[in-house]
């Protein structure tokens, strides 16, 4: 018996050690790090993931299913709103660092950072994915990374039931890669969520949350796009 | 038997509101349609003065951090039945948390107002739509006139005004909702509509003193004015040959903060921008502009009418 009790302590052990990771803290972005305009800045985007809506705190297949149904409506009207600048987010991006003198160029390829082997070397502020392979494939010295994971619309959950009212949505992350060190030389974590001004649930059109989703648009965009303004 | 009784009472009491609703309806659709609001010029109009109550303000409430808490519930669940009441009572505490919250965060925002509290106890609406219908600017004529006193003769525009301060002080905002009414009717409105305008942010560097100097005159005053700016959008609104413009994004100045705003962009002039809500409200805001801009033939403008009335 005490045996078994010892098992199950040493495998709880084993699995929170696995969880406790150091999150990546922020890094501010900075000119000086490309001091030589030689130097090349490549700017990716990850693919775009669909106007959605999320219901996180919904965890169990029931619950799912229970959000699910009750946010059908909103559901179905997302899919109908535009990502309206999103996808030119790279070359905005682009332009701001041509006007800082550096030599920036767009690739338009979607980065799928799931596919890229695990990194070689760990630590403070270095990617956990090594990004070095696409030095040679890109031409450039330097990757700027917008991920994008979230755009929509989220309405948090405590099982069964809402726990907050849906908001406009989007969350992603900026980060930009030393593809000579694999070292993070830019990394912002972007988690906009708007209100819907008054009341939300009015279908078939949702006028308050759709301007919501607008205006978190508006903001995710700037939050991304503010760093390389100077 | 007597459960079949019972069925038939509660059916027929639910269905006798419907029946008295749906005579209303039917009533309603026979009825003569509403007068349409003439055009500003051929229009003089009465602004009616209710009896007098104190001016609402509140404080620009921000809900964005309001209810973003996500979590694992576990349920008490020895039967179905059981699990049911679980959810159900979750469900109710949930919306009791949920309320509490927005009503503590609206609370909040309502404490930039304490200092102003002697001012606005003194600010009744009287004073306020007097003041506002001898500022606004369209129609060919206009006039106060106390609610007892109307002669139900012309054209009557009643007012739901409500306030709010920036949590930086440097702007007010005004609701209004204006209905108008054509002449021998003061039942169905022929234009009802929430309009609201936000006042240029001032850059006095002690809002408080500044407000309240001369028994809150500049708060009093820039009320009116944004009142009055709110009729002559409506006004000119109310006989505005609708277009569609397309919907877009467009920026505006809220205080000393940039917002957006989905619409449709109705004008840009004076360093105001004037745009159609996706609920179909109309809003007058200052946009982020080199102050150089708005010097040359603009004046102090706050509203911004169509340019066309």
């Amino acid at each position: 018996m005490q045996f078994r009790i010892a098992v199950v302590f040493v495998a709880a052990a084993a699995l929170l050690t696995g969880c406790a990771g150091a999150p990546q803290k922020p890094i501010a972005f900075s000119t000086p790090a490309h001091d030589a305009s030689a130097q090349k800045v490549g700017v990716v985007m990850t693919t775009l993931p669909k106007v959605d809506v999320s219901t996180p705190g919904a965890g169990c297949l029931l619950c799912m299913a229970a959000a699910s149904m009750a946010n059908s409506k909103l559901t179905s009207y997302s899919h109908s709103l535009p990502q309206e600048g999103l996808p030119k987010l790279k070359e905005d991006v682009a332009n701001l660092l041509r006007k800082r003198g550096l030599n920036a160029v767009v690739i338009n390829d979607d980065l799928d950072v799931s596919k890229l082997p695990g990194a070689k070397t760990n630590g403070a502020d270095m990617a956990k994915k090594d990004f070095s392979s696409l030095r040679a494939k890109y031409a450039v010295d330097h990757l700027v990374v917008i991920d994008i994971q979230e755009v929509g619309f989220e309405r948090p959950y405590s099982a069964y039931i809402p726990s907050g009212d849906p908001k406009g949505v989007v969350i992603g992350l900026g980060y930009e890669v030393n593809l000579a060190t694999n070292a993070y030389e830019w990394y912002a974590p972007i988690g906009i969520r708007v209100a819907a001004e008054g009341k939300w649930d009015e279908p078939p059109t949702f006028p308050g949350l759709t301007n919501a989703y607008f205006q978190a648009l508006e903001a995710g965009k700037d939050k991304f796009l503010e760093p390389f303004k100077g | 038997m007597s459960r079949s009784a019972l069925i038939v009472a509660i059916a027929l009491l639910v269905m006798a509101p419907c029946a008295t609703l749906r005579t209303a309806w039917a009533s309603g659709k026979n009825a003569p349609a509403v007068a349409s609001v003439p055009a500003p010029a051929a229009l003089s109009w009465s602004l009616e003065i209710p009896l007098d109550t104190r001016v609402p303000f509140s404080g620009v409430a921000n809900f964005d951090n309001a209810g973003n808490s996500a979590g694992a519930m576990l349920y008490p669940a020895p039967n179905a039945i059981g699990l049911l009441a679980a959810v159900l009572t979750h469900a109710a505490i949930e919306k009791s948390s949920r309320n509490s919250e927005k009503s503590k965060v609206q609370k909040d925002a309502d404490k930039v107002l304490d200092p102003y509290q002697p001012v606005l106890d003194d600010f009744l609406t009287g004073t306020l739509l007097g003041r506002g219908a001898s500022l606004a600017t369209v129609g060919a004529g206009r006039q106060a006139v106390l609610r007892e006193r109307d002669d139900h003769q012309g054209w009557l525009v009643r007012v739901t005004p409500a306030y709010s301060m920036t949590q930086d002080q440097t702007t007010l905002v005004l609701d209004n909702v204006v209905e108008i009414y054509g002449p021998n009717e003061r039942q169905r409105a022929s234009y009802v509509n929430t309009i609201r305008v936000i006042s240029t942010a001032r850059s006095e560097q002690d809002m408080l003193s500044y407000w309240t100097r001369d028994q809150g005159m500049p708060l009093k005053e820039e009320s009116a004015e944004l009142l009055a700016a709110s009729l002559d959008i409506a006004i000119a609104d109310a006989s505005r040959v609708k277009a569609d413009p397309q919907f877009k994004t467009v920026r505006y100045m809220e205080g000393r903060a940039e917002r957006v705003e989905r619409g449709q962009l109705l004008a840009e002039q004076c360093g105001r921008v004037l745009l159609r809500s996706l609920r179909g409200t109309l809003m007058s805001a200052p946009i982020k502009t080199d102050e150089t801009m708005t010097s040359s033939g603009c004046g102090d403008q706050t509203a911004n009418t169509d340019p066309s009335t």
